[in-house]
């Protein structure tokens, strides 16, 4: 057995070590620590994406000595490897780009609980990348729930504990239902391993029995991990929640956490339902229909807020509308469409969240967009950044969110029908409406004339910041390489959906 | 001390207004502080924006959201009926769940070495789910410090009551004499159970969650009525991060150790023992201690930051 | 029917009782009570579902420590009893 079949469980144990070990140690040790720990982490992942992708199978590990419907097993393949590769980074560029207002933000001594926290929120990251277990999978959403909160408490203002008092609520909420599906799932299958449950699911969907428990439990489980994840009606919870947030946090809960949820419901239905049966089920259409409303409902209350960083929260509940119509339409191309999307998703939304506060920091440390005029020639590295991400959200070719866009046509090219119709026109609809807000703010940061600022400015200390720089350019790069080699990663990924049942 | 009882008896506060006023150096007076904390929450209520936002909320909207959320309760609660009334009974034999479970309840003393096949399936048979849930208590651990424990931000902020948090720290139930008594009493037993379900998780029901609840609740309560300074002078901060730092590493690094083993097809030299006895079931017996002490000390740990925002007090 | 088939539904018609109540009471302090009391409950209905390990976990922990960290809450808050309302109507 080779090496390369443990990574994924070192992946695990030591991100839940590390995040024992930070609470040890001393603030800027615990950040020293975290950013080796995650670079190890990333040429761990990066063998077993190598090792899958030359070897053509997934493997599957068995923790334990006992085999699978008996013990617990984890999984890597392609899609998994290259999805907690793309976290890894987002993560490793959030910690070092934001740790600026990280030191301001946060008391010192509790720099090194933040620190653990965010250990143990890669490690969930991590065990819902590998897991091939439904309930570990619970078990890890639940480490997730809990880190995403502490990570939004550690900035101690007024705002941000509200903030997490109602995204806990909403998230105990999410989780309740999952858990109280993942019961129902069990008590009809007897198994709690994902390749066995599917069998029994085909055989009880055969035989035509147990058809109404089985669709409902799907239903009840999609609306939990929808819950969290800021599917339509239930994404209000994230303007406030990201909106005050320090930098690092804000980054890593709109980039990684939503979509490793997604990411969750996608192995389910691939491996647990099954595409055939996804398809007949009602819930897939529901979906799609919630994911459309998404796209246009978060893109119309972008618009009317006033405030940037709400603006950028409601731009991320209309690309995760993106996301759960690529899910509904059901066949391949638009799964390969969605995780593209998740790719794309994660380095833009991440960078936007990085150079938000910059801009509003030489504006009189102010949100608002009248205050934020001109602010791109104040920072001009955050302004040129911040263009480049608007850019890619928008649509512009050679960036990634051109490539998602048409990988969603592509999808629903193939799917035909009427369905054809209804995304072509969303699609064409929620750009114009991206363009509207996104446009504008990218215009207001490089117009001087009428601003009304009453504020004193800050001009940013002389000489370029290289741990901001870094960071940013990092994600600028890949967020291009997934633009201009979109063919690559494209191809990656429907390797990855190959092996992935 | 007859007197101090007397006093609380009587609910008189002076006691605590004498330790507040001696206590008190540099800060304004508590009639200072009230007057400063009304005058701004009062611009804070009557700003014109909120006054908008309190005329917004119209009785109709409110009356909606009752009504949408009695619905949707009774719509959840529709479809489990419906799903549950689908499934087999309890007591009743389930086909499908024959194969996994026959495995655990006829073999699972032979392969786990444990009594209590409960015991067994979490700490042997399903041990990377049990691994994630400690790590759940102690990130709710974590969390909680974030937010509780004090420091320059906490302590700062204007609309505090200064005055309260310091009658909170000092308002210590150890004077109390049914407390005492009672926790003379009942504070070994409890220790004495908890121990005992700790060590016979494998034997008999129990485990590590349950003890270490249970000798938290019995730390809370030593607590209760013998005050902070005696449970200070062993439960330091220092001694209850080394504890849940070395309990979790080794739960870490042995079920790894166990998982690599076992993956790799190699073999975990370690022994089952003969069942029955108290040190048998492999790795069952360390995994429970190790367990139980985080949860005894993340119980208290979160008693001590909700009553004074500290872990052994400073 | 036998007497534990009569005694769970019993418990169960009591618990949702005590689930309802605790949305319709006007005092917070009254509220904890009451989920303290649903806790216990629960952990009968482990015990009489044959579950000991949750039944102990639910008792410490639920109708224990969980109940203990509400209270303490509560008087943080100055809602816990008449003393503290009038204090904070005092105060405020």
């Amino acid at each position: 057995m080779p090496f390369v079949w443990n990574f994924p469980l070192f992946t695990i144990v030591l991100c839940l070590f590390s995040g024992v070990l930070c609470m040890m140690l001393r603030g800027r040790t615990a950040r020293n620590y975290t950013i080796v720990l995650e670079a190890v982490l990333i040429v761990m992942v990066s063998a077993v994406l190598w090792y899958t992708y030359t070897a053509g199978s997934a493997f599957t590990y068995s923790m334990g000595e006992f085999p699978a419907p008996w013990g617990n097993e984890i999984r890597a393949g392609c899609l998994e490897a290259l999805i907690a590769l793309a976290f890894l980074i987002v993560m490793l560029c959030s910690v070092i780009g934001g740790w600026r207002f990280t030191a301001l933000d946060i008391d010192e001594s509790k720099i090194n609980l933040y620190f653990s926290i965010l250990n143990l929120m890669t490690a969930a990251l991590m065990a819902m990348a590998w897991t091939n277990d439904i309930f570990t999978g619970y078990v890890f959403v639940e480490i997730l729930t809990l880190t995403s909160c502490g990570v939004l408490i550690a900035r101690e203002i007024g705002r941000t504990t509200l903030a997490a008092v109602r995204y806990m609520i909403l998230n105990l909420l999410g989780s309740g239902l999952f858990l109280l599906g993942v019961v129902l799932l069990y008590d009809l299958t007897g198994n709690l391993l994902m390749v066995p449950m599917h069998e029994a699911i085909e055989e009880l969907w055969a035989a035509g029995q147990g058809i109404a428990p089985l669709t409902l439990a799907m239903g009840i489980i999609t609306i939990g991990l929808g819950i969290k994840s800021g599917l339509f009606p239930f994404h209000y919870w994230m303007p406030d929640t990201y909106g005050m947030a320090t930098p690092t946090s804000g980054a890593v809960l709109s980039s990684l956490v939503s979509k490793s949820y997604i990411f969750l419901l996608i192995k389910i239905v691939w491996r647990v339902v099954g595409l055939d049966i996804w398809r007949e089920m009602p819930v897939a259409r529901i979906l799609f229909v919630l994911g459309i409303c998404g796209m246009v409902a978060g893109s119309m209350s972008a618009i009317r807020v006033n405030n940037i960083n709400s603006m950028v929260a409601f731009s991320s509940a209309a690309q995760i509308g993106y996301i759960y119509m690529g899910i509904g339409l059901g066949g391949p191309a638009g799964f390969t469409a969605a995780i593209f999307h998740i790719l794309g998703h994660a380095v833009t939304k991440s960078l936007l969240f990085l150079t938000t506060p910059r801009l509003a920091e030489v504006s009189g440390d102010s949100l608002r967009f009248k205050d934020l005029q001109g602010s791109g020639y104040r920072a001009p590295e955050s302004g040129a950044f911040f263009m480049l991400a608007a850019l890619s959200m928008i649509g512009i070719p050679i960036f990634a969110g051109f490539s998602s866009k048409i990988l969603f046509g592509i999808a629903a090219a193939d799917e035909g029908g009427w369905r054809f119709f209804v995304i072509m026109l969303a699609l064409a609809f929620s750009t114009l409406l991206n363009i509207l807000y996104f446009l504008r703010t990218v215009i207001r940061i490089y117009t001087e004339r009428g601003s009304t600022l009453t504020r004193p400015v800050i001009d940013m200390p002389g000489g370029v910041k290289w741990d901001y720089v870094l960071p940013a350019a990092v994600l600028t790069l890949a967020n291009l390489f997934l633009g201009l080699f979109s063919w690559a990663a494209v191809d990656v990924i429907e390797k990855g959906l190959g092996m992935f049942f | 001390m007859n007197e101090k009882f007397l006093k609380w008896l009587d609910g008189d506060d002076a006691y605590f207004d004498q330790v507040l006023d001696s206590s008190m150096e540099g800060v304004p007076s508590r009639e200072t502080l009230k007057a400063e904390r009304r005058a701004i929450t009062n611009a804070i209520v009557h700003s014109p924006r909120s006054r908008r936002a309190v005329a917004a909320g119209s009785r109709t909207l409110r009356y909606l959201y009752y009504v949408v959320a009695v619905l949707s309760a009774v719509i959840l609660i529709g479809v489990l009926l419906y799903c549950v009334s689908g499934l087999p009974r309890y007591g009743q034999e389930n086909v499908r769940a024959d194969e996994v479970v026959e495995r655990y309840v006829e073999h699972g003393l032979e392969e786990t070495g444990a009594v209590n096949v409960v015991a067994g399936m979490i700490l042997d048979y399903r041990a990377f789910d049990t691994l994630g849930e400690s790590h759940v208590l102690f990130t709710a651990l974590i969390c909680v410090m974030i937010l509780l424990r004090r420091d320059r931000k906490n302590m700062d902020s204007r609309l505090e009551d200064y005055y309260r948090v310091v009658q909170d720290r000092y308002f210590d139930t150890s004077g109390d004499e049914i407390l005492q008594g009672v926790g003379l009493i009942l504070v070994p037993c409890i220790f004495l159970f908890g121990i005992y379900i700790l060590l016979n998780g494998h034997l008999s029901p129990g485990g590590g969650f349950s003890g270490g609840a249970v000798m938290g609740a019995g730390m809370i309560i030593f607590c209760s009525a013998c005050g902070f300074e005696r449970v200070d002078r062993f439960f330091t901060l220092k001694l209850s991060s080394w504890i849940t730092f070395a309990a979790l590493s080794f739960y870490s690094f042995a079920k790894g150790y166990v998982f690599i083993t076992g993956a790799n097809h190699l073999e975990n030299h370690i022994p089952k023992g003969t069942p029955g006895a108290i040190l048998s079931a492999g790795l069952i017996l360390p995994l429970d201690i190790a367990v139980g002490i985080v949860v005894a000390c993340t119980m208290f740990g979160f008693y001590s930051l909700f009553r004074r925002g500290s872990i052994g007090g400073n | 029917m036998a007497v534990t088939e009569i005694f769970k539904i019993l418990i169960m018609i009591v618990m949702i009782v005590c689930a309802i109540a605790t949305n319709l009471t006007k005092k917070l302090l009254t509220t904890v009570i009451i989920f303290m009391s649903y806790s216990s409950l629960m952990c009968i209905l482990w015990v009489l579902l044959e579950s000991p390990d949750l039944a102990i976990t639910e008792a410490a922990v639920g109708a224990g420590v969980s109940t203990i960290l509400f209270l303490v809450t509560l008087k943080k808050l100055g809602q816990l009893d008449e003393r503290d309302a009038e204090e904070e109507a005092g105060h405020e």
